[in-house]
């Protein structure tokens, strides 16, 4: 039984750092929100959260290059961990542009506060590198959404809140076991000391119930059931929230599972029911997404098949695979949170644009928002000029080159298919008489432009210059 | 320079949502002047040398490489030729946006022709999907999108398949910036196991945009359902970019696998070479019988592509510019009758010739260019192509290739006459003849028809220089170029 | 280049450019245009004449245009073939021009009547003087199209619109045979050029050279109305007559001759091709004939005669008697041309009337027409000391020489049949009373539609009187180019004079003329009872009733060719079309691809039943997605 001292250092402090920062800001969030008038109130609780997480962005970015392990090896700070860590701070923000209708007014100050500390767990994920801290992030992760999905008077939306709440635990429990178990084949708590099993049986199984756990988080096939209700249910901006950051978390924590712990011999045993679980997801998200009539539920059922994309990427586990995957994860942010903005954009007092008919014949009533939206699609349908297009070309590259052909082409199935799903959207828009046309409300904030602008201008940059982080790999570990 | 070939026309087409949406005049002769700068750019660029940016660098290398020479040169005159041609010439309902559509399409075909690496052709590839799938939902006649759906169901799959070709490609030659090196040079590295698959990749894309036979099922609907100028250019350029494909892309690159397909594409080019002229020879509208008669003429350039022949590749690049050039000007001489007659049913028209002289002449000579007319394009794409497929030893497809030369002057013969002879109808509004514009906007198109059926080497030699050599005996890939 | 290949150039190229230039400027020229037009030709006639003699240099004349890939290389040949060709072409198609410009008169679409008619002459001149075979065909290609244009000249007519395209189908048949000819050539000497191909004729195989003779001879038969493909001839009557004239009886229809002849090299060394084509030029030449007794409109009955002529020679040129039949082309395009435009002023001074039923006792009425008319007749049938005498005396004995009893048979007898059948057209026509006032019913002619192009009124007459009056001239002289061999002596640098067979010996050719005369003179004597004796005229309206009546079906319908092509091709032809359009497409390859479609939407719409959004229902898939995963990670634990 390891006893887990904890050394004070200055590594550790820049280690957590960004988290730190992004952990506390609530609480000048919530502070300014009793102190302040109301008149003022909303925008200044907005401008502090901003500011706290590019500030934890800025502080994350600085870290880049110095590799350390903080608490003993519990948390691993460095390019892998930045890199998820910016996704995570990035996502959050875009959330927060939406966020300007969250709740009540007199709760919107509590919601934010919830939003940064759930980003915190997630942060904290993208660090984890033991089984404690893997637990802690998620929890935290976790407990704050659970709050902010029923933080809406919607009646839905306390239905979604509980539902999320039961099954999350549910999985969560799961989980757990499996950390049991693969402590109890381990002797430890630490990934890094997974590499030669006392009794591979336990390891394997305890892999297996840990597994459930993460892809649950990930929402993917089977255990993607609850995400349609759940994300109809909340709030955009939580929706919104969650389809990027929560996967972001999962997935940090599942690419280090992957690439770090199991032992190599292992791998292509423990982790094909994730390849497989990744097919069922491209063809059951797309398909699923057909029949929907509500944008949030679409985004929902699309979601699961990106993030089967992203699973795709990391098939064979090679190390092109990873920074794929996290360059597709990248990608989808910006196309995904982009389209989220817009529909932030159609919402107005007291309905979210999210319904189908709200699109009906955009492309006349609000051309512009209509363009981005179009162009938004595109990137989720992978068609060019987007990030959407090359991030797909990677992962097929990547999978071929790994040997997983049947991947690839199960991928392209599941994009012919989703690209009925996006364009069906577009034809709303554009079609002559397609439902009918709505008066032009005013939305309820105009800061969404700034989402809009900017996941666009990151789609389009990043088809031409796909980013991928280089020296990610090394530092997994 | 050429990679301006490829962005002007796309920064024009949002540039044209600056305009006001009445505007219609001034967007059309935006449109038209747009093109056809394209059009003076393209022919200045010529041979000039190829521009290149580093894309990727892992897992593949992959650069933005344009080139503009050989066939591709001739597509994308060809292209802004029917473009300018096409938007002068017609009308069509909100303008401004339809411009800024078909300037879209513009840029993205320009690109097709002037890639040099396989991952941009696939880019471009795909992206020349989407204005035609915009064009067909907000421009289709009717509230019906049902053809938009098939255009994009069966186009999309080929896209995708192709683009599934380009990534493997990439991973097993470690580069796709290879368009237009020597013949055989893929052949090297690519084993069978490899090669097949990306092959059958690249040729199910190319079937399906073609369209060959049995993938062609969408093409008369979305050929109907276009607004002429749209039609006009997809006709005459898109349905070649898979032909294309085929010559300079997989042709030099897997010559193997050209080869050992090469049966299989002669029976479909064989089939569709009937099957089309056949339903021809009974449509009632003059789009669709267009529309099947193009998928006889390209099944007939299929079996040009794939027999190796340099002489009948030469003649393929000559026949798939004439197709070009005089599908281009039926859809549009078909659009001004349609303006004016609000009908295009066959079975609906007669006597126009009375009262529309220079609408029937132009008619007359796109017609004729399309039946094979000796003295047009049609016809010297045809003889040399079957000339070569019979020197090739293929004597049974040459005959066979025969029949519907005869077919064609039929159902040819017999849509225009339908429309413009026979004695004069009371039931269809006698409209107004063409006017100069519309005139002058065909110039172009009937003397280039002509122009390639009297002097069509310098298409002929764009594709293959080395017909003297070739033997006269045994198929050749070799003889490709781009 | 030298001047006289520039003239070459000019004489071939003055007529498309004065085409061009009516056609742009038409509605202002009018009938101006028909006098540029003719001016055109005849400037085209006079030019040729200058460079006449350089023809018969060794080598003849050559220009060298333009390449398109090596082995199809364009340039323009003028040796005494092409030059006679040339000199038929502008010398009598001039002179129709002219004609033409009175009988055209009124008609509102002139200038365009002379643009067509002026292309055909490009057309005609790009045929016969081109070096090659695809220069050929792109002129052969061409004449189809501008006999298209003017059959269907008056496209009010729907009678004319549809024989405008049966033509042109038809000769598309034609062309594709040529290209088959072209192929099969090529890929055996890798050149399209006469003198490559001709130069290795006698090393190619037979095979070879038989097949691409017959593939030659599909041309030919559909543009010189050889059985089986000669349908469309008759009905292309329905242009305007100078037409007929022109492309359907002097000068497009013999194309089919210069072809053969010009391929005379491989001819030679194909014994088979030559007993084929002999055959069947010989069987056409019957049938024309034939089928000419049974007519009464006097345009078709031209139309049958000049399908018959034409068939004497194909058989000439066909079974090697080269000089024979062109020949015979030589002063048939001056006397069938004559015929046809005296008919035409019979025509037009009938105001549309064409059949001859209604005529009669025209000789007093219009003299001019009657003597045109009456020499072409004594030409056409062989009267001594006319040009036909000459002629087709020679293409009947040479077909003894060459070898072809049975063909000398046909020949002997079709040439008794032709004098009957155009005597009677002579006589029911100038002889007896004038049957115009007639009602239809009592002459036994079938209901007809008039749709009346109002042609040649208010034209001088003079206009359409000087080129029937010159064209009397050659028609009865040209044959006495013959006399001391000059004829071959011509055209020696084309053929070698071949020795005869010994039939010949048997049979001098002084006795096979008496033969043909003897059945000529059978045939007008006969002709002269039935239509023309004091009697038959007297009691001519009877006698023409109960003759339409008495008529056999089989004539009449002309051996039901045209029923056999609609059933055996264009029926099925459509059917199988429909069925593809209406069956395959929809039902069976779409249809595949909508149900998967379809199945992905269904499958859609099931899954979103399975969202009942109870928690229980979640809980349990949940539950069993993780049992799926634990049996897994069971197993392969277990396997540890």
């Amino acid at each position: 039984m390891p006893t887990l001292t904890i050394p004070w250092g200055e590594a550790d402090w820049n280690a957590i750092l960004p988290m730190t920062i992004v952990a506390l800001t609530p609480l000048l969030v919530i502070a300014a929100d009793l102190l302040l008038p109301r008149s003022v109130r909303r925008g200044v609780v907005l401008l502090v959260a901003a500011l706290g997480l590019i500030a934890a962005g800025i502080a994350a970015a600085r870290g880049w290059g110095h590799p350390y392990a903080a608490f003993g090896g519990g948390f691993i700070a460095g390019g892998f961990t930045i890199v998820f860590q910016e996704i995570v701070i990035v996502g959050a923000l875009f959330s927060l542009l939406l966020a300007t209708r969250l709740g009540r007014d007199d709760q919107s100050g509590g919601a934010i506060a919830l939003l940064l500390w759930s980003a915190s767990g997630a942060m904290l994920m993208a660090g984890a590198a033991n089984l404690m801290t893997i637990f802690l992030g998620l929890e935290l992760l976790s407990l704050a959404l659970y709050a902010l999905c029923g933080i809406s008077a919607r009646a839905t939306a306390r239905e979604a809140a509980l539902k999320y709440l039961i099954l999350s635990s549910t999985a969560t429990g799961f989980m757990l076991y499996g950390m049991a178990l693969l402590f109890g084949a381990t002797g430890s708590v630490q990934l890094s000391a997974f590499g030669a099993p006392a009794s591979p049986a336990l390891f394997t199984l305890g892999s297996g119930l840990f597994l459930i756990g993460l892809v649950f988080k990930l929402s993917l096939v089977p255990f993607h059931i609850w995400t349609p209700d759940v994300y109809e249910g909340a709030p955009l901006p939580v929706t919104a929230f969650m389809s990027v950051v929560t996967k972001a978390g999962a997935l940090a924590v599942l690419a280090r599972f992957a690439y770090a712990a199991l032992p190599q011999q292992d791998v292509g045993a423990i982790l094909l029911p994730l390849w497989i679980v990744a097919a069922l997801s491209m063809i059951v998200g797309n398909v699923g997404a057909l029949a929907q009539t509500d944008m949030k539920r679409l985004l929902a059922y699309s979601g699961i098949a990106q993030l089967g994309y992203v699973v795709t990427a990391l098939a064979g586990t090679t190390s092109l695979g990873l920074r794929y995957a996290i360059f597709y994860l990248a990608a989808y942010m910006f196309m995904n949170l982009g389209a989220f903005a817009v529909v932030a954009l159609l919402s107005h007092e007291h309905e979210e644009g999210s319904h189908l008919n709200a699109y009906a014949a955009l492309g006349y009533r609000r051309p512009v928002l209509a363009a981005a939206m179009t162009f938004f699609l595109l990137a989720l349908a992978g068609l060019p000029p987007t990030a959407g297009f090359t991030g797909k070309l990677l992962i097929l590259a990547s999978s071929v080159d790994a040997g997983y052909g049947w991947l690839a082409v199960v991928l392209i199935v599941g994009t012919a298919i989703s690209a009925y799903v996006y364009l069906k959207i577009v034809r709303m828009m554009y079609a002559r008489g397609v439902g009918a046309p709505q008066p032009a409300r005013h939305p309820a904030s105009a800061l969404p432009w700034i989402g809009v602008t900017i996941c666009a201008l990151a789609t389009l940059v990043l088809t031409f210059y796909p980013l991928a982080p280089s020296d990610v790999l090394p530092l997994v570990k | 320079m050429i990679a301006a070939l490829v962005l002007l026309p796309i920064l024009a087409g949002f540039a044209s949502y600056l305009m006001p949406r009445r505007a219609e005049l001034t967007a059309k002769w935006f449109g038209v002047l747009i093109a056809f700068v394209c059009f003076v750019l393209a022919y200045l660029a010529y041979g000039q040398s190829d521009e290149s940016l580093r894309w990727l660098q892992r897992p593949f290398t992959a650069n933005f490489h344009v080139g503009l020479n050989g066939l591709g040169f001739w597509l994308v005159m060809l292209l802004t030729l029917s473009t300018a041609c096409a938007l002068a010439a017609l009308r069509v309902p909100r303008q401004r946006d339809f411009v800024a559509q078909m300037l879209f399409l513009l840029g993205a075909m320009t690109g097709v022709f002037v890639a040099r690496d396989l991952l941009v052709f696939a880019l471009f590839w795909d992206l020349m999907l989407i204005p035609v799938f915009l064009i067909l939902i907000a421009w289709a006649p009717g509230r019906s999108t049902a053809t938009a759906w098939r255009y994009l169901v069966y186009n999309l799959t080929g896209g995708l398949t192709l683009l599934l070709a380009t990534a493997a490609y990439g991973v097993v030659e470690g580069t796709t910036d290879v368009i237009g090196l020597s013949a055989g040079h893929g052949a090297t590295a690519i084993g069978a196991a490899w090669g097949i698959w990306i092959f059958a990749g690249y040729a199910f894309g190319f079937l399906v945009k073609t369209p060959v036979w049995p993938f062609h099922t969408w093409m008369p609907d979305t050929y109907a359902d276009l607004p002429p100028p749209a039609v006009a250019v997809v006709s005459a350029v898109q349905s070649k970019a898979g032909l294309y494909g085929f010559l300079v892309v997989t042709a030099p690159l897997l010559p193997e696998q050209m080869r050992s397909a090469a049966t299989a594409m002669f029976v479909l080019g064989l089939v569709g070479l009937v099957y089309g002229a056949l339903v021809a020879l009974v449509q009632d509208d003059a789009k669709r019988i267009v529309a099947y008669s193009s998928l006889s003429h390209l099944g007939l350039i299929l079996l040009a592509v794939f027999s190796g022949n340099a002489l009948a590749i030469a003649g393929a690049a000559v026949y798939i510019i004439a197709h070009g050039v005089f599908s281009a000007g039926l859809f549009v001489v078909l659009g001004q009758v349609e303006e004016r007659e609000e009908t295009r049913l066959v079975s609906r028209l007669g006597g126009l010739d009375a009262v529309d002289p220079k609408l029937a002449g132009a008619l007359h000579i796109m017609v004729l260019a399309a039946l094979g007319l000796p003295g047009l394009g049609g016809f010297a794409g045809e003889i040399l192509i079957l000339t070569g497929l019979f020197q090739a030893g293929a004597v049974w497809p040459a005959a066979i290739a025969l029949v519907p030369v005869v077919l064609a002057a039929a159902y040819m013969l017999r849509l225009f006459q339908h429309f413009m002879h026979g004695p004069s109808r009371e039931d269809i509004p006698q409209r107004a003849d063409l006017r100069p514009a519309e005139l002058l906007a065909l110039a172009p198109l009937v003397i280039a028809i002509v122009w390639l059926g009297v002097y069509p080497a310098p298409v002929a030699d764009s594709v293959s220089k080395s017909i003297v050599t070739s033997d006269l005996s045994g198929p050749k890939l070799a003889g490709v170029r781009r | 280049m030298s001047d006289a290949t520039t003239l070459l150039l000019l004489l071939w190229l003055l007529p498309l450019a004065s085409a061009i230039f009516i056609f742009a400027f038409g509605p202002l020229l009018r009938r101006a245009a028909g006098f540029i037009g003719s001016a055109a030709v005849l400037t085209s006639f006079g030019l040729t004449l200058a460079i006449a003699s350089s023809a018969f240099a060794t080598g003849g004349l050559k220009l060298h245009l333009l390449d398109w890939v090596p082995g199809f290389t364009f340039g323009l040949w003028l040796d005494p073939l092409s030059l006679l060709w040339t000199l038929i072409i502008t010398g009598v198609g001039g002179l129709i021009h002219f004609y033409a410009i009175g009988y055209m008169w009124s008609d509102r679409a002139i200038a365009r009547f002379f643009a067509y008619m002026n292309f055909f002459a490009f057309a005609m001149l790009t045929l016969v003087l081109s070096d090659n075979f695809v220069g050929l065909l792109v002129g052969w290609g061409l004449v189809g199209l501008a006999s298209y244009f003017l059959i269907g000249f008056w496209f009010f007519r729907p009678s004319a619109v549809a024989a405008a395209l049966k033509a042109f189908v038809m000769n598309v048949v034609g062309d594709v045979g040529l290209m088959f000819a072209i192929f099969v050539l090529f890929a055996a000497t890798g050149s399209t050029a006469y003198s490559d191909v001709f130069a290795k004729a006698t090393t190619l195989a037979p095979g070879t050279i038989l097949l691409a003779c017959i593939a030659i001879f599909i041309g030919c038969a559909a543009k010189s109305a050889q059985i089986p493909l000669h349908t469309w001839l008759p009905d292309a009557m329905e242009g305007p007559t100078p037409v007929s004239a022109l492309i359907h009886a002097a000068t497009m229809v013999t194309a089919g001759v210069y072809l053969i002849a010009r391929c005379a090299p491989l001819w030679d060394v194909s014994p088979e091709a030559r007993a084929l084509v002999g055959t069947i030029g010989a069987l056409t030449a019957l049938l024309g004939a034939v089928l000419g007794v049974a007519q009464w409109d006097i345009k078709r009955i031209l139309a049958y005669s000049t399908m018959s002529q034409i068939g004497y020679m194909i058989m000439g040129v066909g079974i090697g008697a080269y000089q024979s039949g062109v020949l015979h082309f030589y002063t048939h395009a001056f006397f069938k041309a004559q015929l046809f435009l005296a008919a035409g002023i019979v025509i037009h001074s009938l105001h549309d009337e064409q059949d001859v039923r209604k005529m009669g006792g025209l000789g007093r009425t219009m003299p001019l027409a009657f003597w045109a008319m009456t020499i072409g007749t004594l030409a056409i049938i062989g009267f001594p000391g006319l040009s036909g005498f000459f002629s087709k005396d020679a293409v009947i004995y040479s077909s003894l020489e060459r070898g072809y009893p049975l063909l000398y048979a046909i020949g002997v007898l079709t040439a008794g049949i032709t004098a009957y059948y155009m005597c009677r057209m002579l006589f029911v026509t100038f002889l007896g009373n004038y049957r115009g006032e007639v009602a239809d019913s009592e002459l036994g002619i079938p209901e007809r539609e008039h749709a009346d192009p109002h042609v040649g009124e208010g034209a001088p007459a003079w206009i359409m009187g000087v080129p029937v009056a010159i064209l009397m001239i050659p028609s009865a002289l040209a044959g006495y180019i013959v006399i001391g061999g000059r004829w071959n002596s011509l055209l020696a640098a084309d053929f070698a004079v071949t020795p005869a067979s010994s039939l010949a010996t048997f049979v001098p050719e002084w006795l096979s003329t008496i033969l043909v005369l003897a059945f000529v003179a059978v045939g007008t004597v006969v002709a002269y009872v039935r239509y023309g004796s004091f009697d038959a005229t007297a009691s001519a309206v009877e006698r023409l009733r109960s003759e339409s009546m008495r008529m056999p079906q089989l004539l009449v319908r002309a051996f039901y060719f045209d029923e056999a092509y609609d059933v055996l091709l264009l029926r099925p032809a459509r059917a199988i079309g429909s069925a593809f359009m209406s069956v395959v497409d929809p039902r069976v390859i779409d249809g595949a691809v909508r149900d998967v479609v379809w199945l992905a939407g269904w499958f859609g719409r099931e899954m979103r039943a399975l969202q009942t959004g109870l928690v229980r229902g979640y809980a349990l898939i949940l539950a069993l997605g993780a049992a799926a995963f634990l049996a897994y990670f069971a197993l392969i634990g277990a396997a540890r």
